[in-house]
């Protein structure tokens, strides 16, 4: 372990997930030979590594489009990143960037405190989830089990599966309706789970919802004001603060699907980020690319689905493999 | 495997959870026993927030049998949890008050203090604003208060002096106090490092042990737990802030009447620390010391508290509400517009306990000879606690005959290892613990940069933390940005693991916050 170890590359990936891998992809497919993709995680897949517990079909594969479980994506991915031939470092944490001097400093158990210097960088971080309070209509304790998509996701993973409880989903984004439908399935009882959302609009489409009707009965009701969350301990019920209609009971909160760019490696080397959604410019992601700095996946801000994700990525690797050229 | 605690100091006491089969390990279960220990304990401290651990570190340095007790499952998990991190000189305390003087010593004391109990602290001063006429005018006023309460180092600053200082203060600045000595702290490092040094001295932690009825046996007091345990003690102390008032009523204390006072806070990013330098205090009204802006020691900005008045009855709502942090909001902008559109990592509310009868109440033989009852401490408890806790045991051992002997064994500082994970130098830095222990390289926070091996050591350390809010205050794990979005299902599963309780018995809180339905 050297401390003082410094890798060069061509391009440097930070993500190995749809986004990160179709990039190295597209990069070696165009001949760019030090291709070095590093992954916070233990394993290849992003999120779709993730929803591993089952084998519900929620992501959609592309060019030919089948609809694939979260393993079966991150089994492909995985495939996919071994077979072009990138260096791939996993449990390998990015603690900060130098834009100016294309500069990494990176951490992994294998390699202690290493440094990357690449000529050009691509961020594929994704995104996550907004917690309650970037939400900005959840107001009211903070008992346990309120939980985001993953956090369930790696509960459900060891094997604990929420047999008879009542959920309330909130927000209306495809990855709430395929929690819905991951959770109703997991339930010896058919009854409808209640979805609270403040956006008048649905935010999936109606094929979407009808996909995952098969699995899971979601009442959705929107609520115009603010809710609260009750509960001593754990959730007893969500609330309208107005008052208007009676709580509804609840086991389990759930938040999944309004994404926020993982963008904090960025703005902590000092790229300006819009708030309240860390979102870049486009302006400001243009300048970038000038640079060899390029953003691509969710990272770049919108509520997208993996195979939009691994799209960019693959046209982003056009982009980055015409900056190493010129 | 390496703990916190690395080094030869064996550890004298013990963790005791009164938790049902399977939440906890056997070994740190309480039995099925009535009695609790063979035989009498010397004292008893009920309640282990700020207050009554202050107590634990002290009197475990003495030859007593002590045992720290408390009705929720992790210490500090009442009022305590929700401090504003403020070490406080007590500038603006009432003069003359037991509050004023007892401020005004611990802050003098807090810096060695910290740096014994190995608790960060960050001495960034304060600066009171005027931002118009009629609070200019009180600004003499308060300067006069701040030298009688003997807090000499305070100042007058003119409006550009404020500019020059915190430019991002609101332009209708008109002048202000600069308040040197006001710092900032970690919130939760110094009730549980006083804690650890107590179990290290031979000190008994009971949690999930709430106090039913206390009653006399001659010199000895038992005091019965509402599910039918036991436990005897020379003295006691009542710490419990707010459930201290049920206790006193229990054994014939003198009656105080208490209210929780919420207050509700935003936490802002760590990117808009760069926006406020040091601790932004607005002219207290008669009503409300108002909304201030204080950066915290982890790097974010903290801005509130509102002020309200619950009933009594009303000691878990830790509710955030609407209208709450609108006031926030307002206040804010009105001191600190500049923060208007920067990222929001959280809200919280915390409680303070407000006692009608007036803040610092200390009742020796309060009811029955040998108790101390000690209530009104409110949002300043924090500061005072190191002069409160040395108050409690000198007026113990003046009042009621608590015989004080050293225990030349007994420790009063942690290890720089005990310091906590997220604090510079970080065990990333150094080569030789990393090539030891790789887990310090494998991050399972993200947000804050908390990694697998700080999080182990966190969960075999003194106090052996067995919730997930527990091991959140310690390692400062899924408090950042994600809110634990990325790590939380995962460290409990790493909790569950190390310690095989199973992963649907791990519970946020204690017995009714399992993280999923057993």
């Amino acid at each position: 372990m050297n401390s003082t170890q410094v890798i060069k590359a061509d391009a440097v990936i930070i993500g190995a997930g749809p986004s990160g891998v179709a990039a190295a992809v597209g990069l070696k497919r165009k001949g760019i030979s030090d291709v070095l993709v590093l992954d916070r995680t233990s394993c290849i897949g992003g999120v779709p590594a993730r929803y591993k517990e089952d084998g519900m079909a929620t992501f959609l594969q592309l060019p030919f489009p089948r609809l694939v479980s979260g393993a079966a994506y991150a089994r492909k991915l995985e495939a996919d990143l071994k077979h072009c031939g990138a260096e791939t470092h996993l449990e390998s944490t990015v603690l900060s960037v130098d834009l100016t001097a294309h500069m990494l400093r990176v951490l992994s158990p294998e390699r202690g405190l290493y440094e990357v210097q690449a000529r050009s960088i691509l961020f594929a971080c994704g995104a996550r989830e907004k917690t309650v309070v970037e939400q900005g209509w959840i107001f009211g304790r903070r008992p346990a089990r309120v939980y985001n998509s993953l956090q369930l996701l790696d509960l459900m993973r060891h094997g604990l599966k929420p047999l008879s409880a009542r959920f309330v989903l909130l927000g209306s984004q495809p990855a709430a309706y395929a929690m819905g439908a991951k959770l109703s399935r997991s339930r010896k009882s058919g009854e409808e789970c209640a979805m609270l959302d403040h956006s008048p609009r649905n935010l999936t489409f109606f094929l979407g919802r009808l996909y995952f009707a098969r699995w899971a009965r979601l009442r959705r009701q929107v609520i115009p004001g603010s809710i609260e969350i009750k509960g001593d301990c754990a959730v007893e019920a969500v609330a309208e603060s107005s008052g208007s209609n009676p709580p509804v009971a609840a086991d389990y909160v759930l938040l999944a699907g309004d994404l926020v760019p993982n963008s904090e490696l960025l703005a902590a080397a000092g790229v300006r980020i819009q708030h309240p959604d860390w979102r870049l410019a486009e302006s400001e992601i243009e300048r970038l690319a000038g640079e060899g700095i390029f953003l691509c996946g969710n990272i770049r801000g919108g509520e997208h689905g993996a195979h939009h994700a691994s799209a960019n990525g693959a046209s982003m690797a056009k982009a980055v493999a015409r900056y190493l050229r010129s | 495997m390496r703990t916190a605690w690395d080094t030869q100091i064996p550890i004298r006491g013990h963790v005791l959870y009164n938790w049902p089969e399977g939440a906890c390990e056997e070994e740190l279960r309480l039995g099925d026993g009535e009695q609790i220990g063979d035989e009498v304990f010397d004292v008893a401290i009920l309640g282990a927030g700020v207050v009554g651990t202050a107590i634990a570190y002290l009197l475990s340095q003495y030859k007593l049998r002590v045992v720290l007790i408390d009705k929720r499952h992790a210490v500090g998990e009442g009022t305590s949890k929700g401090n504003s991190a403020i070490i406080h000189t007590g500038f603006d305390a009432v003069p003359g008050s037991l509050e004023s003087d007892l401020l005004n010593r611990a802050s003098r004391q807090w810096p060695e203090y910290a740096l014994k109990l190995q608790v960060p602290l960050d001495c960034t001063s304060a600066i009171l604003v005027a931002l118009d006429e009629e609070q200019e005018a009180l600004l003499p006023k308060l300067l006069k208060k701040a030298h009688e309460n003997g807090v000499e180092d305070v100042t007058m600053l003119s409006a550009s002096q404020v500019r020059e200082m915190e430019p991002n203060i609101s332009s209708s600045v008109r002048g202000g106090l600069h308040v040197e000595r006001e710092s900032i702290v970690d919130p939760f490092a110094p009730f549980i490092a006083c804690a650890e040094i107590a179990v290290v001295n031979g000190t008994t932690l009971l949690l999930g042990f709430e106090v039913g009825k206390i009653e006399a046996e001659g010199e000895t007091k038992i005091i019965s737990s509402s599910d039918g345990h036991r436990i005897r003690s020379r003295w006691l102390i009542n710490a419990a802030g707010l459930g201290s008032m049920k206790i006193a009523q229990t054994h014939g204390g003198k009656a105080f009447d208490l209210n929780p006072r919420r207050g509700q806070f935003f936490v802002f990013d760590k990117l808009s620390r760069r926006l406020v330098g040091r601790i932004v205090l607005p002219v207290p009204t008669p009503q409300t010391k108002g909304i201030l802006v204080c950066p915290t020691i982890f790097g974010n900005l903290l801005v509130g508290p509102t002020a309200e008045d619950l009933a009594p009855d009303a000691i878990e709502s830790t509710d955030t509400t609407p209208d709450g942090l609108k006031l926030v909001y307002e206040g804010m902008l009105r001191l600190c517009p500049a923060l208007k559109d920067e990222p929001v990592t959280t809200t919280y509310a915390g409680l303070r306990c407000n006692c009608a009868q007036g803040s610092y109440q200390l009742t020796c033989n309060d009811g029955m000879p040998g108790v101390l009852t000690i209530t009104g401490v409110r949002s300043t408890g924090l500061t005072a606690s190191p002069t409160l806790a040395e108050l409690a045991i000198e007026r113990m051992h003046k009042e009621c005959g608590l015989p004080l002997e050293r225990d030349l064994n007994a420790i009063d500082s942690r290890p720089v290892s005990a310091h906590p994970g997220w604090h510079s130098p970080r065990p990333q830095e150094d080569e030789k613990a990393m090539r030891a222990f790789p887990d310090y390289a494998r991050m399972i926070c993200h947000c804050e940069l908390i990694s697998r091996q700080e999080i182990l050591n966190a969960i075999s350390s003194p106090l052996q933390p067995r919730t997930m809010d527990a091991l959140r205050r310690q390692t400062r794990s899924a408090t950042g940005r994600c809110q634990g979005f990325n790590c939380w299902g995962q460290i409990a599963a790493l909790l569950s693991e190390r310690t095989a309780i199973p992963l649907n018995r791990i519970t946020k809180k204690g017995p009714g916050s399992e993280v999923f339905i057993p």
